[in-house]
């Protein structure tokens, strides 16, 4: 299974992320970036794949900028 | 219950309850820090600190959230925007007004860097001219610094004439006495930098503060360290807020500073009943009043002199016989005090409080007569 992450490079866009995607009622949990990636903020959100179009459209629009990054299991 | 603490514009007092349960839900509930981790109570904790860079955001009337950074105070702020820029051989132009958290950075600046300044002209309250102002602009000017009310009688300055009489020169604003009491407007203002408090017009607690920064990259940063952010990396991020962020934030002060955001003051007297209060203390005999010369340009801070009495042992007077909390002398502001003539004696000041009711500026104006009447 593959998992839908997405980077910032701060807390604050984290927040403002997060806060984005709950209004519009979609799914985001907030992790710690895995040790495999670059570090970004240290705090990254994980998506549902059937929803990362959209959220990366919605925070697009929000002009709050991420990296999408998508793991296999298990990383 | 009655309030004889006049001394608002040193820190403000009483604080909404709001304050205190706030710093205590942080203490004893929430905790967590900043941004360093991503469980429950990081993301309250990180959440709490944007909710409160977004309020001050609106009171300063920005729409650049992300250019709010958090420092300890206003001070902090200060020194972290006049060394962070290069004004090295620069001319700077000041307000007559300024506190020394910024005469003593500049005084520094001109010691170590070759940086000269010149105050303003303005009129007897302290206010700036705007009609002389081109006489004291240079070519290499480059920045002016305005203290927006002052800290001393009150009068805050008309800043958006000022900002068209210098053009386009970067413009630094502090907004340590006014943010809470008067209207501020960086974007319509097209403010370059401002420094601000939260311990006094906003009523929230001492220990945080913060500025805005419209060009960052022209801003070296003053500390350098920890942010959560690119963390495998020796430099400091570029972007805002961790460019100017290394470090906890004060979270407990942030926590506080929430809680008089969201509280729901009401003033329990008028701007009408302050100038009333100011114009009956202006009457009374043997006193000198030290305000602004329009009411509309007054803040809610005044001064006296006393014919005989020195300011100290007036202010002593006050506090001993009617309980009144004051201070007198120069309040840090040897520059303010040359400019109304008070200097080197220094004034009695009033600071007050939007929780003064009218029968404590009646007992305060009946204090004053009763202790210029001795």
């Amino acid at each position: 299974m593959t998992r839908h992450l997405l980077l910032f490079r701060s807390t604050r866009a984290v927040i403002k992320a997060e806060r984005l995607l709950r209004g519009h009622d979609l799914s985001c949990k907030v992790i710690p970036v895995p040790r495999t990636i670059s570090s970004e903020c240290g705090m990254a959100i994980e998506i549902r794949s059937q929803e990362r179009e959209q959220i990366i459209t919605l925070l697009a629009e929000a002009e709050i900028s991420c990296t999408p990054v998508s793991l296999n299991a298990g990383f | 219950m009655p309030n004889y603490y006049f001394d608002n514009a040193a820190t403000s007092f009483p604080k909404s309850p709001s304050v205190a349960v706030s710093i205590s839900r942080y203490l004893t509930e929430c905790g967590g820090t900043y941004g360093r981790g991503a469980y429950p109570r990081i993301l309250e904790a990180s959440g709490t600190v944007e909710t409160v860079r977004e309020s001050l955001a609106e009171k300063l009337g920005t729409g650049s959230v992300d250019n709010i950074v958090f420092t300890r105070n206003a001070t902090e702020a200060l020194n972290t925007l006049l060394f962070g820029l290069d004004l090295s051989g620069g001319h700077i132009l000041v307000s007559p007004m300024e506190h020394n958290a910024v005469m003593r950075p500049l005084e520094e600046l001109v010691r170590s860097s070759g940086a000269a300044y010149d105050v303003l002209p303005h009129f007897p309250d302290g206010t700036v001219d705007i009609s002389r102002i081109v006489s004291v602009l240079r070519s290499g000017t480059r920045l002016v610094i305005i203290n927006h009310q002052s800290n001393v009688n009150g009068v805050v300055q008309p800043v958006a004439a000022i900002r068209n009489a210098v053009g386009s020169i970067p413009m630094l604003l502090d907004l340590s006495q006014s943010l809470g009491h008067s209207p501020v407007a960086v974007d319509e203002w097209k403010i370059d930098y401002a420094a601000f408090t939260g311990h006094k017009g906003l009523l929230g607690p001492t220990g945080i503060g913060g500025f805005f920064v419209r060009r960052p990259e022209l801003v070296r940063p003053r500390v350098f360290g920890g942010t959560g952010s690119n963390s495998e990396s020796y430099a400091m991020p570029e972007f805002l807020p961790d460019r100017f962020e290394a470090g906890t934030p004060n979270i407990t002060g942030i926590y506080g500073l929430h809680g008089a955001l969201t509280a729901d003051t009401v003033a329990c007297h008028s701007h009408d009943d302050l100038i009333a209060l100011i114009d009956a203390v202006a009457l009374l005999p043997g006193i000198r009043i030290v305000r602004a010369s329009d009411p509309a340009m007054q803040g809610p801070v005044f001064s006296v002199t006393h014919a005989s009495i020195d300011s100290g042992t007036f202010a002593q007077n006050l506090l001993e016989r009617f309980g009144i909390e004051t201070r007198p002398g120069l309040h840090c502001a040897p520059l303010a005090h040359s400019t109304l003539e008070t200097f080197p004696d220094g004034t009695v000041r009033f600071g007050v409080s939007p929780y003064h009711t009218n029968a404590d500026l009646e007992y305060l104006r009946a204090a004053i007569e009763s202790v210029a009447g001795a």
